[in-house]
């Protein structure tokens, strides 16, 4: 799990092109929207692509993304639970 | 109705060392001394250009925020369209990536300015070809004339990538061999350029005034008859007979800079021009840094790189004409005064 | 004597989903008939999935209607198309007597083509059938067209996304009432291409089934494509050219809602303030509005964006509304055109065009649009909303002198 969080984090960043955060600065539980990382809802939709590209999961209703993308660890578990 | 220039930015390539380049590639500044980084890490060179450049105009304006937004661009976001076509074809149209989607739209940099100033005023953007940025201009001249606002914020924008230098080349449009001793003027067809220029315009003259814009127009596949004729109308109505510099639309291919050169031979002002493009290339908005060029020479303010004797011959200059056009189908006139 | 200032809309011209001309789109909205449907023209591995509102004509067979070289991009042969039908009724030599501009719009230009260039070259970017990608750019339909049509006075593309071409009418009617123009043919054009397709999935905002504006259920837009224009004159013109018209182009705004690259904020401050500034133009009051043609998209936000601002604007005297996006699809550049063109249709042909389907109105708003088509009804002043990304919010109103 912590391998998968890691591992997250640095896709997280490349996906998402935040140039100025070191992947070991996000917080596993840290808000990833409005406050914490501040991302937007077009990083929502980046996030979604990046479950599909890396991970095989669709995730199909966009109003899921807040529960699921709501931190670092809530993603990773998600992960867990879904992938193929 | 006058249109005065109060406040300018620009970002395009300088007349500096440009040896075993190609193209004439913007000089780009520190974007993260301008823009938020949060913001900028989804921005194509473009948009970064725009955003940058409508920054500086408005500093220079000493204005915090624009009333209405108009841009002009030939091509748009071109990186983000490629990027966006690349993944779909790559990917098999599954699994793509929205951020180079959204900021492919020609409107986003418009869009962007708006979002940065929360700016709820006009906000338009022009697309066609090498008239976007005049059409953006004659746009902002017609909204001062309906006092719709005070001040309007126009530019233009356009980026050189390395695809888009591609294509075009293999259309026949540019120079590939290497910009020799520094010089662009030894090629027989333009060589590529980018950048982006903004402007504050009012009719109201202030203490940050450059210039005044007296006259813009465009011309759609017109003759050379028609083209002398609109331009003779336009120094009969602003009761001028000359202009003390042209800047002219020279791009060093053959048959364009023959149109150009005739036109200037039949206004006897073939000893008071200078090929602007020979400093920022040959883009669809590049009208946008000879009125940049402008407005700096008749303010006598410098220009980054240009070495004004060389231009004006430490003659006084007064009044400019800008001439533009690209393959003889749409021309455009602006004439300036300083003020 | 009044000097008559008004900017009359002297022809119509409209291909789309729903119909290749004028007759054809207002049968269809008489036999309530939709021009969404699973795919026939447009390959994309989205085939089945995702319903759209296509031209009912392939590329040769528009080639073939207009005598023009079926390589030319999609794009061009729409814009043509209705441009031809705008013109139709007119003497093409008294019209080049007069001042005349062309003013079009479109969101992605050729992009029909340029992706089928760019299978081939990313293999190898010295391969591709360069003749594909020379249409790409927004300004090369305009050209071909104003060229063909021998418009020379003025001529230029916008492109400010789904409000793009309420922007060209928006724009030839300033620059007539500004005498700039004595005429201006003004709309705009976009074919359906798998960038687009993809795109929009890509945001996530696409209905897999019949799409539903208004409506509290709502999924999601469905794309379409076209291309419409109107003819815009001054009073001379409309005189010179033996035409008779009483409809005029009495209001127009143009407003941003800065709040985000791809969404409305939630309290519809963009469209609030180009609605408002069309109907201050008109110098009418809300209240004398008799028809809304929304923007009306299906997307949840668009349409909870657009109903808070009528809702704020009318308060509780909203006039009868609907979205002919139901029936067209969503036309993007093509949009405020499409639309423009139907609701002057309205007010000649005196109907109002209604949702082609609706079950719930929105919370809270309870705005529930027309049902059926409403035929024999007057109608004196009618709202055409049409907001984008990139915050760009156009409202026209059209009235009947």
């Amino acid at each position: 799990m912590h391998e998968l969080m890691s591992k997250l984090k640095q896709q997280i960043v490349e996906q998402l092109n935040l140039k100025d955060v070191k992947p070991e600065e996000i917080g596993d539980d840290q808000p990833l929207f409005m406050e914490g990382l501040g991302l937007d809802s077009i990083d929502a939709l980046e996030l979604i692509v990046l479950l599909q590209q890396q991970y095989g999961i669709k995730l199909t209703r966009a109003e899921d993304g807040p529960s699921v993308f709501k931190s670092v660890s809530t993603m990773a578990h998600y992960i867990m639970e879904h992938k193929k | 109705m006058d249109i005065y220039i109060n406040g300018i930015g620009n970002i395009s390539s300088d007349s500096s060392v440009h040896d075993a380049s190609n193209k004439l590639l913007a000089i780009e500044p520190n974007y993260s001394d301008y823009i938020d980084a949060k913001l900028i890490r989804r921005m194509s060179k473009m948009v970064k250009m725009g955003v940058t450049a409508s920054l500086m105009a408005l500093k220079t304006a000493k204005q915090n925020k624009p009333e209405a937004i108009i841009v002009g661009t030939g091509f748009g976001c071109l990186d983000d369209t490629h990027s966006f076509l690349n993944q779909m074809i790559e990917n098999k149209e599954e699994a793509l990536s929205p951020t180079p989607f959204i900021f492919s739209t020609h409107n986003s940099l418009a869009g962007q300015i708006a979002l940065l100033h929360k700016c709820q005023g006009y906000n338009a953007t022009y697309v066609h070809r090498n008239i976007s940025f005049e059409s953006a201009l004659m746009d902002a001249q017609l909204l001062l004339q309906e006092q719709s606002y005070n001040t309007l914020l126009v530019g233009g924008a356009d980026e050189t990538t390395n695809t888009s230098f591609k294509i075009l080349s293999r259309l026949g449009h540019f120079c590939s061999h290497p910009i020799e001793s520094n010089s662009t003027t030894n090629s027989s067809k333009p060589y590529a350029g980018e950048g982006s220029s903004f402007f504050v315009l009012s009719n109201q003259k202030t203490e940050t005034s450059f210039a005044k814009i007296l006259s813009i127009k465009t011309l759609s596949f017109k003759t050379n008859d028609q083209i002398y004729t609109v331009l003779k109308s336009i120094f009969t109505a602003n009761h001028v007979s000359s202009v003390d510099l042209v800047l002219s639309a020279h791009n060093g291919d053959p048959s364009d800079d023959r149109i150009s050169q005739h036109l200037l031979s039949s206004f006897d002002l073939e000893s008071k021009y200078f090929a602007f493009k020979s400093v920022c290339g040959e883009y669809n908005t590049a009208t946008a840094f000879a009125l940049y060029l402008a407005s700096n020479i008749l303010n006598k303010t410098s220009t980054p790189g240009i070495e004004y004797s060389k231009i004006t011959d430490n003659k006084p200059i007064k009044s400019i004409l800008i001439h533009n056009h690209y393959r003889n189908t749409h021309h455009s006139f602006i004439l300036l005064s300083a003020c | 004597m009044t000097s008559d200032n008004h900017v009359y809309i002297g022809g119509l011209g409209i291909i789309s989903a729903i119909g290749n001309n004028i007759s054809e789109t207002i049968q269809s909205f008489k036999e309530h008939r939709s021009g969404i449907h699973s795919t026939t023209y447009l390959e994309t591995r989205h085939n089945h999935i995702f319903p759209l509102g296509e031209v009912k004509l392939s590329n040769s067979e528009l080639a073939q209607r207009l005598n023009l070289s079926p390589k030319l991009s999609r794009t061009i042969l729409l814009s043509y198309h209705a441009v031809l039908e705008t013109l139709s009724h007119i003497s093409m030599d008294k019209l080049h007597e007069l001042n005349v501009g062309f003013i079009s719009a479109s969101t992605v230009g050729g992009m029909d083509k340029t992706e089928t260039f760019f299978e081939s070259y990313n293999q190898d970017s010295e391969s591709g059938d360069l003749s594909q990608v020379i249409h790409h750019d927004n300004g090369k339909a305009t050209d071909y067209v104003a060229s063909k049509f021998g418009i020379h006075d003025f001529v230029t593309t916008l492109s400010t996304a789904c409000s793009s071409s309420a922007n060209a009418i928006m724009l030839g009617t300033r620059l007539i009432k500004a005498n700039q123009l004595d005429v201006v043919i003004a709309g705009g054009v976009d074919a359906l291409t798998r960038f687009t397709l993809n795109g929009f999935n890509s945001l996530m905002i696409l209905d897999k089934n019949q799409c539903k504006p208004l409506d509290q259920d709502r999924q999601g837009l469905n794309l379409g494509e076209g291309a419409a224009y109107v003819l815009l004159l001054n009073k001379k013109a409309l005189t010179f050219l033996g035409l008779s018209s009483s409809v005029v182009v009495s209001g127009y705004s143009n407003s941003n809602d800065s709040y985000h690259q791809t969404a409305l904020s939630d309290d519809g401050q963009g469209p609030f303030l180009a609605m408002q500034g069309a109907i201050k133009k008109a110098n009418i009051l809300p209240g004398e509005i008799d028809y809304i043609n929304m923007h009306g998209t299906g997307t949840q936000n668009n349409d909870q964006a657009e109903s808070q601002a009528v809702k704020n604007l009318f308060q509780d005297n909203i006039p009868p509304l609907s979205s002919t996006k139901s029936f067209t699809g969503h036309t993007l550049g093509a949009s405020g055109a499409v639309e423009a063109v139907i609701s002057v249709l309205a007010i000649q042909h005196h109907f109002i065009p209604p949702n082609y389907h609706f079950n719930s109105s929105i919370e809270p708003f309870h705005i529930s649009p027309v049902t059926k088509i409403q035929e024999n009804v007057k109608l004196t002043h009618v709202l055409s909303n049409s907001f984008g990304f990139g915050g760009n919010c156009s409202s026209l109103i059209f009235s009947s002198l």
